[in-house]
């Protein structure tokens, strides 16, 4: 794989740059971004697809914390806790300070979490290797059992949004009997419902439709003039300890199948401010409450695509759709991946430390026009969304069948969110739904029906462990933040 | 009672009866070692005891927030979604596209006439050169 290609870096370059305008559009969000190009990256060579998309996530991730500090509005979830920091930073003439370290800190957190991939993704795959099918279902489990622990406030909606999303995923054809289900006798349904476009429906149209209920409504905010700000090594050395932390907390959070930036930022944040030198300070404007929740969001960019490169499941929802993109370039999620394709890993480690560095020349260089980006004309942008919508996903199969799927599904995903559901735990539904009814009954049927199988082996047993520790830990943490 | 919830709970357990009904009419097939209803049948009984949940805690919920829907804008943008999506099949892929432009940008409040002309034309040309003539997508 050629990686030091200049298309390469041409692509990498583009994608921060298409990460960095939706990450800071109020209401878009990164994963938006890569639900709406995946399509578009399907003729590509795999080089320049990846090296697009991956940095439209480390672009996107960092630029949710340009409207947190300047509008007091985070760009996504993830930079929900920059707000508390970042916007009294900006009040006291502070905004140019604060973008700076805010690029400084993503560019940190995504270059330690690139290299921590590097280096444990080898070892996770060997050890995965080892999985058969109980163990297999039960990885997917801790997955589904993670992400409804930590799914907005309500861990009842966050598990009915996973079982909405098994029950999509099964519709069509069974791959072991072969009997039609849920298809109301349209052949077009035997297939099922195809990746891209139930993606592109639940995370674009969905954030689409709930855009459109506030444009002409959005009030007009003032934002303070901007002047560049170079930060230098001193700005960071005294919160050394608070980087290594968050990055830590960052990395380890990505890793859980199904979790995210906004859980570990919250925790740095909280952690960051726990053990402060100036904990008076937080609150009121602390660049180190800054540095922590903006280092762990974007160390969960390297952390989220451990279990994607070693197990086939997503990190998080922009590794949801990264994984629908592997698949669409011929390649198989999960533990052979890096077996067959080793050399793809050192290509994300490239591709992630060119696309944070690009992160962090163009965040220092251009947030003196970060305003511009939020005044972005809604009415405008918006329809041009709902079109990249349509014709993306008609490009995957060429099919208006899927046009009108994603629709339904943004539909569902729009009425679902009003009763206060998240979209993250419903796609991971949606993707695990296959991997678990197939582990489940290869599981059974190799074992004559022993449902014992699945706490049998040591490996199961210490899976199941981990499921239950992660998910009580997860939900504690979630409600006591 | 948080009535939201309420109606939330009781349509997820209608949707869990039906899945049951649903798979009550699927023939069985005895090659295979487990019912080809076990599994939607356990995922339709899990559905069915969360909106159970979801259901009496609203019910006895003294939350008494209601959802508030733009029906106003949301209804249009789908209408106007769903339109595009047949009439693309039908105008081709130019026209349809300047059509929901135009029609979506003055529904979102864009009353600059030289916006609504100009813009709509540019952006659907360069989307069109994007899928049809780069990437060879057939939406001619």
């Amino acid at each position: 794989m050629q990686i030091m290609d200049l298309s390469v870096l041409a692509f990498a370059f583009m994608g921060v740059v298409v990460g960095i305008l939706f990450g800071a559009a109020p209401g878009l969000t990164a994963t938006t971004a890569i639900a709406l190009f995946t399509p578009m990256t399907f003729k590509m060579p795999i080089n320049d697809s990846f090296a697009f998309l991956l940095a439209i996530y480390c672009g996107g991730y960092y630029a949710g914390s340009i409207p947190a500090i300047l509008i007091k509005t985070p760009g996504a979830p993830g930079n929900a806790a920059t707000v508390i920091e970042g916007y009294p930073m900006a009040e006291k003439g502070q905004a140019g300070k604060a973008l700076s370290l805010s690029a400084g800190s993503s560019f940190i957190g995504g270059i330690l979490s690139a290299f921590t991939l590097f280096l444990l993704a080898p070892f996770i795959t060997e050890f995965a290797l080892k999985f058969g099918s109980p163990e297999y279902f039960a990885v997917c489990m801790m997955g589904l059992a993670c992400i409804a622990s930590v799914s907005g406030k309500d861990l009842i909606k966050g598990v009915t949004g996973a079982i909405i999303g098994i029950l999509i995923s099964s519709i069509g054809m069974d791959s072991i009997s072969g009997i039609s289900r849920f298809t109301f006798g349209n052949i077009q349904m035997m297939g099922g419902v195809a990746l891209i476009p139930a993606l592109i429906g639940f995370f674009a149209l969905t954030e689409v439709f709930s855009k459109t209920e506030g444009i002409g409504r959005d009030s007009v905010k003032k934002i303070t003039e901007i002047t560049n700000f170079i930060p230098r090594f001193m700005d960071y050395w005294p919160y050394r300890w608070t980087i290594i932390k968050s990055s830590i907390i960052g990395i380890i959070i990505g890793a859980i199948p199904g979790t995210g930036p906004t859980i570990a930022s919250w925790m740095s944040y909280n952690e960051a401010k726990r053990t402060s030198k100036n904990p008076e300070l937080f609150g009121t404007g602390s660049p180190e409450g800054v540095i922590a929740c903006e280092v762990s969001n974007n160390a969960v960019t390297g952390g989220a695509l451990i279990p994607l490169m070693t197990l086939g499941l997503p990190g998080d929802s922009v590794t949801a759709i990264l994984l629908g993109a592997l698949m669409i370039q011929g390649l198989s999620p999960g533990p052979m991946l890096l077996v067959e394709h080793f050399d793809l890993l050192s290509f994300f480690l490239w591709v992630l430390i060119v696309s944070n560095t690009a992160l962090l020349i163009l965040g220092l260089i251009g947030s003196r026009y970060a305003p511009y980006i939020l005044k972005v004309p809604m009415q405008i942008l918006v329809p041009f969304i709902m079109v990249f919508c349509v014709a993306g996903t008609f490009a995957v199969n060429n099919s208006y069948f899927d046009v009108k799927a994603a629709i339904i599904l943004g539909i569902l995903g729009f009425i679902l969110s009003k009763f206060h559901f998240s979209m993250p735990p419903l796609v991971l539904g949606f993707l695990l739904g296959p991997l678990i009814e197939l582990n489940f009954q290869r599981a059974m049927i190799s074992s004559q029906m022993n449902p014992l199988v699945f706490v049998q082996s040591p490996l199961s047993i210490v899976i199941w462990a981990m499921t239950i520790f992660f998910t009580v830990f997860m939900y504690r943490r979630q409600k006591s933040s | 009672m948080k009535r939201s919830d309420v109606i939330l709970g009781m349509t997820l357990i209608m949707v869990a009866i039906w899945g049951w009904y649903e798979t009550s009419t699927w023939a069985e097939i005895k090659t295979v070692g487990i019912s080809v209803k076990a599994y939607p049948r356990a995922i339709f009984s899990f559905l069915g005891i969360c909106g159970a949940i979801i259901g009496i805690r609203g019910y006895l919920s003294k939350d008494r927030s209601r959802t508030v829907w733009r029906w106003s804008t949301f209804l249009p943008v789908v209408f106007a979604l769903a339109v595009y999506a047949i009439i693309i099949q039908y105008l081709g892929f130019l026209p349809s596209t300047i059509i929901f432009l135009i029609s979506t940008m003055y529904l979102f409040g864009e009353r600059r006439w030289k916006i609504i002309a100009t813009v709509p034309l540019l952006g659907s040309y360069l989307i069109y050169l994007i899928f049809v003539k780069v990437l060879m997508v057939p939406m001619h």
